[in-house]
């Protein structure tokens, strides 16, 4: 009923990015237990805060549970997928996980346009 | 297989506080004085207690806000407490906080500071064990 030895690796991307990031870890990894919220964010070194503008910027937050086997490999992947290695690209991090319920979709779902 | 070398952040963690809508950017204030570099802020909606609390159960917002601030470990305690005390969180019916231990991080670091930070970390290998 539950899986083990899992882990949750969240991303706080820039708007925009984490559709693309989903796909590719469904399409690439298989990875569907994954989720997204829209998020603010605020801190001393946001784009905008250069600008005399404000200090908040609109973020999404992207959470994946992943198997602890895989979960450096597939953390790798989002950290390139999701391009965090730039100025103001985001952050990323991974926590470890009790218990994680298996989560599966219906066989004949259609794609999503 | 990665296609660069990923600096990660080991001695990191989480910082998770729910309070009442609209009170966050205080919090998040205070969590920045402490030292904190940044926050994350969503919205929620809270059910429980709150039934019970308030002046008809009208004082106390359903909707809440979730903060999220990552910080080193050696800062989290300060920090916890500076936003503990921000955010009235030992009032009843203000919300709650707790702390997770983070695995790794891996954000931007700009090439100068990774620099420093091997630098350190080549230095703290190399320095003499004292015997006391």
């Amino acid at each position: 009923m539950f899986l083990h030895n899992q882990k949750l690796i969240t991303c706080v991307l820039p708007k925009g990015i984490c559709h693309d990031v989903l796909k590719s870890l469904k399409e690439e990894k298989g990875i569907i237990a994954a989720n997204v919220n829209t998020a603010r964010g605020l801190g001393k070194l946001t784009p905008l805060a250069y600008r005399g503008v404000g200090e908040q910027t609109e973020k999404e937050l992207l959470t994946v549970t992943v198997p602890g086997k895989d979960a450096d490999e597939i953390f790798e992947f989002i950290y390139d997928e999701a391009r965090i290695d730039r100025p103001h690209g985001g952050l990323m991090y991974m926590s470890n996980l009790d218990r994680v319920s298996a989560y599966s979709l219906p066989e004949d779902l259609p794609e999503e346009e | 297989m990665s296609k660069r070398e990923i600096t990660v952040l080991t001695d990191v963690s989480l910082i998770t506080c729910i309070v009442q809508r609209g009170v966050a950017d205080t919090i998040v204030k205070a969590a920045q004085e402490a030292g904190a570099q940044g926050a994350t802020v969503y919205y929620a909606r809270g059910e429980g207690v709150r039934e019970r609390l308030g002046i008809l159960a009208l004082a106390v917002e359903v909707d809440k806000e979730v903060i999220n601030v990552v910080v080193a470990k050696d800062q989290a305690d300060r920090i916890l407490e500076r936003m503990y005390i921000a955010g009235n969180l030992d009032t009843p019916g203000m919300g709650l906080i707790f702390l997770t231990p983070l695995e790794k991080a891996a954000t931007y670091i700009p090439r100068e500071i990774a620099e420093k930070l091997e630098r350190d970390e080549a230095g703290a290998k190399s320095a003499p064990v004292s015997d006391q």
